[in-house]
Formats: structure tokens, sequence, C-alpha cells
């Protein structure tokens, strides 16, 4: 903010930095101007070529304030500045800010201020400058300008960039050695990063989605301003539309999953964050999440079959959570066999709806995965270079959807075990206790004694190869393909 | 499950033994394809009872009883045995055990595709 009338804004690019903070704030001020002018995203990095300073000193401050009044309902029916408002001025800032003040101090004035309010998602700025209630037009102004760059900067929170302007920073306090060092994040260095970043940081609440809850801010990260830009737009279209019956999550997968078919682009799910906040009464930051999703587990959402089955939310008490979402586990790579596990005992036990599809696909999947883990460190090769990971993990996908068809043929020929549902539920009970109590020996021997009472069932050539094969050669995930046959028994 | 066909593997002096799983269950079952399958499903019952209580001593007692008959199949079984007994680790008793249990299983008249 040091240099008041540089040419920095030549440089401005919407592109992302890799700076997830800044990056945020791009996305914020594109959400921004798309909302208030309708200009996507394409029309803007065309403005920001040409007319830099009439989208960055007119038409920014504008829709900024007209947008939080709006959202803040701080006087009725806001005049909506108009798209071509700066069309005939001069290439010159200051009249360019000045013929801008001049449309907000006519329209947007109440009791002597800009009726600028810290409510809704601006409560992320609460008692930030011009946000504050005591702070005259006069003084707003003035912070417009110092924020902008049009001014030197005089106030602190310009100088060290610390909670003030970022809640992901400690407080100006807590840099103990603030005074000999002074803050490594500070206007010059943010600038080098990217100029102007005063208006980005304005932006930085704009970029989020509440997907959870009303109060989490919400946003699907990756490094790639387009993709991310779509991915929410389509994330917002899709809440709106939202009905009753369908759960939030699915719906995000599906904004995110829609643009990665469309574009093919395996790199940016890859590559791709999921962050979450929540703000609190004291502006302190909860429940702050960033989820990244693993190569291998981009690889298998990929595939419409398999993600369509995982995309589901079942019930399981575990803990204090009773319902969960098998793809959101997946992705934050948690096991899925406990989940399943506990959903298939309650079904046996409380007679609830049991979601077999979902349990069959998470088994399968989990169980060729830990093969496949099993049998990289058998050889001693690491992930990281084997040939898998350059194959995107082809093989692996192919092998699960193959193993899906191929088990759940075989293994529902366990159905043949009796007629008599109640027998099939106790034969589920006393595999589920073996598979809880880790006992692989208890496990087959209770499997084995009640299919020694049927002979035809036992000398079947391709459920005794499959028992063979998942359980009994199987050390590394035959748990997996238990439950599978457990779950069979169960019905559903 | 192809990677899976060794199951044990040890070298003892310059001679590598392994201990072939399926290998067991293929001779067993060609073993006891003769005998009927009443005494087989009792001879199974009786072999499951010993692994659940990892008895090892009782279940070669028990199958080496059942086998000591002068039939070609069983002569198979027998060395496939006497080979794989020095192989077998303790912790493997119970795949080795179920493999061999298994393939007697599979030999019940009815079954199929």
């Amino acid at each position: 903010m040091q240099q008041t009338n540089g040419s920095r804004q030549q440089d401005i690019k919407l592109e992302f930095t890799g700076n997830w903070f800044i990056d945020a704030g791009i996305l914020g001020f594109v959400n921004l101007m798309e909302e208030v002018y309708g200009w996507d995203l394409d029309t803007l990095q065309e403005m920001i070529a040409k007319e830099p300073e009439k989208l960055c000193y007119g038409y920014f401050p504008l829709a900024y304030i007209y947008y939080n009044i709006l959202k803040t309902e701080s006087i009725k029916d806001p005049k909506k500045p108009s798209d071509n408002i700066f069309q005939n001025s001069t290439n010159s800032k200051n009249d360019i800010f000045d013929k801008c003040w001049e449309f907000v101090k006519k329209n947007y004035l109440k009791e002597g201020r800009v009726a600028l309010s810290s409510k809704y998602p601006f409560f992320y700025f609460h008692n930030f400058l011009f946000f504050q209630p005591r702070r005259k037009e006069d003084k707003q102004k003035k912070d417009f300008l110092q924020i902008l760059g049009l001014e030197k900067a005089e106030a602190e929170a310009f100088k060290y960039m610390d909670r003030t302007f970022n809640k992901f920073l400690p407080s100006g306090e807590k840099f103990s050695n603030i005074s000999y060092t002074e803050s490594l994040l500070d206007a010059p260095t943010l600038e080098r990063i990217i100029p102007l970043f005063g208006m980005f940081i304005l932006t930085f609440p704009l970029a989020f989605l509440s997907v959870r809850s009303e109060k989490d801010n919400t946003l699907f990260y990756s490094p790639d301003v387009e993709f991310t830009h779509k991915v929410n737009k389509k994330l917002k279209f899709l809440l709106e539309r939202k009905t009753k019956n369908e759960s939030i999550f699915d719906l995000s997968w599906k904004a995110v999953v829609d643009e990665i078919t469309e574009k093919k682009s395996q790199w940016a799910l890859e590559n791709m964050y999921i962050i979450t906040y929540k703000i609190g009464g004291n502006q302190e930051i909860l429940d702050v999440e960033y989820i990244g999703i693993p190569k291998l587990q981009a690889s298998v959402l990929l595939d419409d079959t398999i993600r369509e089955h995982l995309n589901r939310e079942v019930r399981a008490v575990i803990g204090p959570k009773e319902k969960w979402w098998l793809l959101e586990e997946f992705i934050k790579g948690k096991p899925l066999y406990p989940i399943v596990l506990s959903h298939v005992n309650s079904a046996l036990n409380k007679n609830t709806y049991l979601n077999f599809q979902a349990c069959l696909s998470s088994l399968i999947i989990e169980a060729n995965i830990l093969n496949a883990r099993s049998k990289n460190i058998k050889v001693k090769r690491s992930v990281l270079f084997s040939d898998d990971y350059f194959d995107n993990y082809k093989y692996l996908v192919n092998k699960i959807k193959e193993d899906e068809r191929y088990s759940s043929y075989y293994s529902s020929l366990i159905r043949h075990i009796s007629d008599d549902d109640e027998i099939k539920k106790r034969i589920a009970r006393e595999l589920i206790t073996a598979l809880r109590a880790m006992d692989k020996n208890l496990f087959l021997n209770i499997l084995l004694k009640n299919l020694n009472e049927k002979k035809e069932l036992c000398s079947n050539n391709n459920f005794n190869k499959w028992i063979f094969e998942k359980i009994i050669e199987n050390d590394v995930s035959f748990e997996r393909y238990g439950l599978v046959l457990a779950m069979n028994c169960v019905g559903g | 499950m192809s990677e899976n066909i060794y199951y044990w593997q040890k070298v003892v002096g310059n001679k590598s033994l392994t201990l072939e799983l399926q290998k067991l269950k293929e001779v067993a079952s060609r073993g006891f394809q003769g005998e009927s399958d009443n005494y087989k499903q009792k001879l199974v019952y009786n072999l499951l009872e010993t692994v659940r209580n990892n008895d090892q001593k009782e279940f070669f007692y028990i199958l080496l009883k059942a086998a000591n008959k002068p039939n070609e199949n069983f002569k198979e079984l027998w060395q496939t045995l006497q080979e794989n007994y020095d192989v077998m680790p303790e912790e493997a008793f119970i795949n080795f055990a179920y493999s061999l249990i298994l393939g007697i299983m599979s030999t019940y008249s009815g079954g199929g595709e």
C-alpha cells in the first residue's frame, strides 16, 4: 500500500496465485461482479486487461457497497449500479473513484455514513475499518482510498497483516517478536503475490457457500480459477434448487463431478481441497477443515458406477455420529469397514433398512485397495513410483469393478444355506460376532459348520472357490468379504 | 488370486519350501472323492472341532486316520502333507486346515457351477 500512484494494477490478472487465502478472495471478487453486473469470468478477464482502472476503482467499490447493503438490508431496495456507469470516464484512477463515490453518496447514505453493515457474510469483517458503525462517510472514503492503494496507508491494519485482515492469522499481540522483525506478511509482500490485494481481501468471505448448515462456510478449492469458479457456481445453483430429500453433500459432489466429467480433468480433482470454517460470536474461527483428495481416491471417484454406489448416507451409530456419508469418509481416507459393520449390525438387530449396494461396494473397494497396498509392500515397491500411480490406478478401478460383479454373485449363493429367514439371521449374527472379535478361525468355523449341513452349496464350484480365495487364502482383507457374506444372510 | 499362489515360503539349505494352499485343497479333494457323503460330513465336523480348539495334534490324528487307506488317491495326499508339514509355520495352521476341509467339502454330491 506504500505506492500511491504506481502502475501496479496493470499486472493484475484473474489467476490463482497458489495462496489459497488470496485465491478465495479472487473467487469472491468474480462472484461479486457476476452477481451485481452479470459479468462472467471471461468478460472480467477481458475488462481487467483492457480497462483495469474502471474495474478496480469504479465498478468494484460500487458493487461491494451495493452488495453489502442489499444482503444486510441496511437500506431497503438500494439502487443498483448500472454496468455502463463508467463507460465514458477517463482512465484516471482518481476521477473514476470520485465518480464512484459520488454515486455512493447519492444513493447509499444513511445517517451521515455509507450504510455498510457487518452482518451475514460480512460478519467476517466485524469492526473492520469502514464497517464500524461510528465511521462517518468522509472516514469511510479514506479507508477505501487506502485499501485500494489510492492513498498512503495510515492504519496499522494495513501495515502488518494480522487477524484484522485475515482471521486465519494470529492477532498482532500474538506475533510476539513483531517489534523486532515486523510481520512477514506485510503489505509489500502481499503486493508481490498479487497487486491490489486489498480488493481481494475484502471479497474473501464471498467465495464461500453454506453447504452443510447455515453457519458453515465451505469452498471447493482447486488451483485453477476457472474450474473452481464453475464448480462453486454449479454448487450454488444446485443448493438453491435443493429439494428436501436431497442431501447437501450429495449435491456438492454432483457439482464437482459434473464439472470434472465435463472437463475430464482428473488433475483438478486430485488437487482439489475442501475448505470449511465457521465463525463464532467473537469472530473466532471454528471447525476449520481442509480436506484434500488423494490420488487413489480421486481415480476411484471418477468412475461413475463406483461413485454412485458410494454416494450414499448410511445409518451407523459410532460415537456421537449416527449418519455417515460413505463418499465423504472415503475421501478423507477413513476406513469404511467399521461403518458398514455397524450399519449391518443395526439392520440385523433393529430391523432397520440395509443399504446393500452401498455396503457391498464399500467393502469391495476397500478390500481391493488393501490387497493392492499389501502387494506393494510385499514386493517392496513404493506406491508413488509404481505403475499404478502413473496409470492413474486404472488397473485397480477395473479390478474393483470386476470383483464387485464376481463377488456380488458368488457371495449371494450363501442365501441358499437355508430357506428359513430366521436361521439365516442367526447365522449372520454369529458371523458378525466373529468379525467383531476379529477372529478368522471362529468365523470360518461358524461358516463351514453351517455350510456342512447344506451339501450342494459346499460343492458348488464357484461358491467353494470364492470362499477359498477371498477368505481362507486372504489374510489382508478377509473381514470385508466375510461381512459381504453376513450381509447376504441378513437379506436386503 | 494369483498373487497368493505361494502362501508361505521357507528356505532350508538350498531348497526353497513352499506352502501352496491351492494345491493342498485340490489334493484333499481328489483324495476324498470316492468316500460317502455321510462319512465326509462327520469327518468335516470332527476336523472343524479340532481347528476351533487350535488342536493341531488331534487334527492331524483324525486326518491321517481317515486317509490311512490303501487308496491310490490318498498317496498324493500323504505326500503333500509330508511336504507341507515342515514348511507350515504355527500361524498358518488355520489357513492350512481350512483349505483341507474346504477341499473335502467340495466333493459332496449335488454340486456344480
